[in-house]
């Protein structure tokens, strides 16, 4: 099964959307419980980081027995040093997204706790493809 | 619907019914319930036992006052030889305290029957410092109130992935339950059978916690009778009495918990919040993101607005009730009942719940997850066929409670939907017409 989300840069108030649509969905499929939550975190820190950091982008979520496989793909800066980005406590979120409780660093390496393989590909002035695979 | 719990189908009780004679099927509830448990099939309301959570909802949104709370007789008390009434605390801001004082109004409890009254906001004092202490050692933050059995049912049916943060406490109803036996016991020489102890409830919540409880076996509670019921009682003896005896009560932090924020207001913790409302519940739970969830120390969630003086058994009007239960708690302040002494005769145990509430997982589609998928994608094909406007017609809540409806239980059909059906008519219609156009062009005989 597969679900597209488009996420807008800067909507802070609809982050969040895709994450919980598809804890809804995985809750249905009769998941684990924490299987459910990894997913959550990280498609949540994921869709904050394309609304925070990128223009806009799209989220791909896919289930096959066996896996959770999910891409983001954004048009935005790009990420200049990814070894930095995922680097705990890194951020270089503007004051504005600090006020807003985002910032600390920690999306990036709370994705890559959370998940079972990660990849990223990125250039930049052009976007980033956030890809992550959960077990199941 | 059916849900397996160690293998085994689990009937489950429930205090919410319906007067078939007086449903007319007007799906008035099927929008409200928060749970989608209700559906109208062949102009009448069924309610599956399998989702029911107790809420009263319904009972809230019937227009023509066909469901109820069942609750037991008041005749019950007759069985027993020593009597106790446990008033909830939102039963206190049922009267006018500046015309009918709180003993007075418990006089009137013990005319009616009861040799014995004990606040139930009294345990809930004893339960705030229990809950103190198990903020301070728990392992499971944040800490979910398990006061409001509503709530818990909620958790239990539709949100398996925070069973782990119900408090593993008793509620205040319990402790009172088990400490008034005690004293009764104690000062009686009475033995168990002999007394019988009944919660006097603002809601079928609490009807179907002692039933059917969750966390343990067996409820210390004997019984659950109505407040409005014994409202009524109260009121039509109050002439009677002679002379108002003397009380003790409980105080502030007891007393406030039969409001909103009340129950958080006494635990010292820095990130607590308090939701009151089923459907709030629910968007709380549905949407809160798990790194703020995880930030969070304690969550008083309530089924009622404005917390249990709106139950649905509660018959003063809940605003009024909710500044009365203030004021009294203001008036009453400390508590005559010395709980920080109290608490001392108990040890932690005491107050914790026999086992973990067993989730029920009603929202898994199927146990294998490449069939489970496969019924996700046909409810998502169907719900997408219907028009979208959750007009309540086919009797379910909404188009994609239709499409689960058909695929997961094979009771509802596509053409309970009146659009389809109308279509399907027009498809027919157009048919014969086609037919006879035919018929009457072929050449006579
Ligand atoms: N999609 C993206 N496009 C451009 N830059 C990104 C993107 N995602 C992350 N980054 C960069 O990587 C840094 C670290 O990201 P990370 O998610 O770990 O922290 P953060 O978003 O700054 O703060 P937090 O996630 O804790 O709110 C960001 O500050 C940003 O510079
Ligand atoms: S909030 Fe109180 S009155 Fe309402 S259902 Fe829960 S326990 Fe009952
Ligand atoms: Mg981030």
């Amino acid at each position: 099964m597969d679900k597209t989300y488009h996420i807008e840069g800067g909507n802070f108030s609809e982050a969040g959307f895709a994450s919980s649509d598809v804890k809804k969905l995985l809750k249905k499929l009769g998941l684990p419980t924490n299987i459910i939550k990894k997913a959550a975190i990280a498609m949540y820190e994921a869709e904050i980081n394309v609304v925070a950091h990128a223009y806009r982008g799209d989220m791909e979520f896919k289930i096959i027995p066996g896996q959770i496989l999910v891409t983001v793909q954004d048009e935005g800066p790009g990420i200049p040093d990814l070894e930095l980005a995922f680097t705990e406590g890194f951020s270089t979120a503007s004051s504005k997204v600090r006020e807003m409780g985002f910032g600390a660093g920690m999306g990036l390496p709370n994705i890559k706790r959370n998940t079972d393989d990660i990849s990223v590909e990125t250039e930049v002035g052009k976007g980033t493809r956030l890809s992550f695979v959960i077990n199941i | 619907m059916s849900a397996k719990v160690g293998g085994k189908k689990i009937k489950y009780f429930h205090s919410v019914r319906l007067k078939e004679d007086l449903c007319v099927g007007c799906t008035h509830c099927i929008r409200t319930c928060p749970t989608e448990a209700i559906r109208v099939i062949d102009g009448k309301a069924v309610i599956s036992d399998q989702r029911c959570i107790d809420c009263g909802e319904c009972i809230r949104t019937c227009p023509n006052n066909a469901k109820y709370a069942l609750t037991n007789p008041f005749k019950m008390i007759e069985n027993f030889k020593y009597r106790v009434a446990l008033p909830a605390p939102s039963f206190m801001a049922q009267f006018d305290s500046d015309k009918i004082s709180l003993d007075k109004v418990y006089t009137a409890l013990n005319l009616i029957g009861f040799q014995y009254i004990f606040e139930v906001a009294a345990a809930a004092e004893l339960v705030n410092y229990a809950t103190e202490k198990y903020l301070k050692t728990t392992t499971k933050k944040p800490v979910i109130s398990s006061a409001c059995p509503a709530v818990v049912r909620l958790i239990l049916t539709r949100f398996p992935e925070f069973v782990d943060n119900i408090a593993m406490l008793e509620p205040p109803m319990d402790i009172a339950a088990k400490i008034s036996k005690e004293l009764v016991m104690e000062r009686e020489g009475a033995k168990e059978n002999e007394i019988g102890v009944f919660f006097i409830s603002p809601c079928p919540a609490k009807v179907t916690a002692v039933k059917q409880p969750a966390g343990k076996d067996k409820s210390p509670v004997t019984g659950v009778l109505s407040m409005t019921e014994i409202y009524d009682k109260v009121m039509s003896v109050l002439k009677d009495i002679k002379k108002v005896k003397k009380f003790e009560h409980a105080g502030k932090m007891g007393i406030i918990w039969g409001v909103h924020e009340g129950e958080i207001e006494s635990a010292h913790v820095k990130k607590k919040v308090a939701i009151a409302g089923i459907h709030n519940v629910i968007s709380f739970f549905e949407n809160i993101e798990q790194k703020v969830f995880n930030n969070l120390d304690f969550i008083e969630a309530q089924a009622c607005v404005p917390g249990c003086v709106g139950g649905v058994l509660a018959p003063t009007d809940k605003f009024l009730a909710k500044i009365r239960l203030k004021e009294l708690a203001e008036k009453l302040k400390n508590s005559e009942l010395q709980p920080e002494k109290v608490i001392k005769r108990y040890n932690m145990d005491f107050f914790l719940l026999e086992k973990k509430p067993e989730p029920r997982n009603i929202s898994k589609l199927d146990t294998d997850l490449i069939k489970a998928m496969e019924k996700a994608e046909l409810i998502d094909q169907l719900t997408a066929e219907f028009p979208g406007i959750d007009c309540g017609i086919c009797g379910c809540p909404t188009c994609r409670a239709l499409a689960e409806d058909i695929v997961l239980e094979g009771r509802a059909s596509k053409f309970d939907c009146i659009f389809i059906l109308k279509q399907k008519i027009k498809n027919i219609k157009d048919e014969l017409e086609g037919n006879e156009k035919l018929n009457r062009k072929k050449p006579g005989k």
